[in-house]
C-alpha cells in the first residue's frame, strides 16, 4: 500500500521494540564464534603450561570447569537467566556488554 | 624435541577497551597492549597465563616456540612485490 494512510510500525504508532526478543540467526553464529574463540584460548593457555611442565588453579579451573561451547544447549548459550523475566531467562542480547562477556554459568539450583 | 615446545603466547587484541571494566583495561595495558589487532609475545608462566585469562574475551591467544619482533611482523605482512631489485642506479 502506498500513499499518506499506508500501514507501517511509525504510522500505526504504539510503541516499536527496536531489539527483537530474540537472537537472528548470524547473531547466534557470531556467539558460537566468540564462544569457541574463548575455548581455543582456554585450551592454549592451557597446553602451553603443560608443555612446559607448570600448571596453575586458574587454568586448571577454566579448563575443567568451565563450560565448552559445543557441550553447551542451545538454551544456555542464548539466553541467560533473569530474575524479573516471563519464565527466568532473557535472551543473551539485553545484557550490557554482551559480546564482551563469557555468560556460561547459570545461577545455582536453575 | 626441545625446539617444538612452545615458550611464548603470542596474544592479539581484537576487542576494543572501550567501556569494558578498568581493571580489564589494565590488565591488557600491562600485557602491552594498546589497540586492535596488536600483537605481543609473552613468556609462558602461570602469572602470564593468569593475566591473559582474564581478558580471554578479548584477546585471541597462540603459541608461539619464538618471538617476533615488530620488524619481523610487518615483514611478514608486506606482499611479495613479483619482482627482486638487484642494484640501484648511482
Amino acid at each position: 500500500m502506498i500513499g499518506p494512510f499506508r500501514a507501517t510500525l511509525v504510522d500505526l504508532g504504539g510503541l516499536l521494540w527496536k531489539r527483537p526478543w530474540r537472537l537472528s540467526s548470524t547473531q547466534k553464529f557470531r556467539q558460537r564464534k566468540r564462544m569457541q574463540r574463548v575455548d581455543s584460548n582456554i585450551e592454549n593457555l592451557f597446553s602451553g603450561l603443560q608443555a612446559n611442565g607448570l600448571k596453575t588453579h586458574k587454568i586448571d579451573q577454566l579448563k575443567y570447569q568451565f563450560p565448552k561451547e559445543a557441550d553447551m544447549d542451545p538454551k544456555d548459550k542464548y539466553t541467560v537467566f533473569n530474575k524479573h523475566a516471563k519464565g527466568y531467562r532473557k535472551a543473551a542480547h539485553f545484557v550490557p556488554k554482551w559480546t564482551k562477556l563469557s555468560l556460561r554459568n547459570n545461577p545455582d539450583n536453575f | 624435541m626441545s625446539s617444538i615446545i612452545p615458550k611464548f603466547f603470542k596474544v592479539t587484541q581484537l576487542k576494543s577497551t572501550i567501556a569494558v571494566p578498568i581493571k580489564k583495561k589494565q590488565t591488557l595495558q600491562r600485557l602491552g597492549l594498546h589497540k586492535r589487532h596488536q600483537v605481543v609475545y609473552q613468556k609462558i608462566t602461570p602469572q602470564q597465563a593468569g593475566m591473559i585469562a582474564s581478558v580471554k574475551e578479548l584477546v585471541k591467544v597462540e603459541l608461539s616456540v619464538e618471538e617476533k619482533s615488530k620488524d619481523q611482523l610487518r615483514e611478514e605482512r608486506k606482499s611479495d612485490p613479483g619482482f627482486v631489485v638487484v642494484s640501484k642506479r648511482r
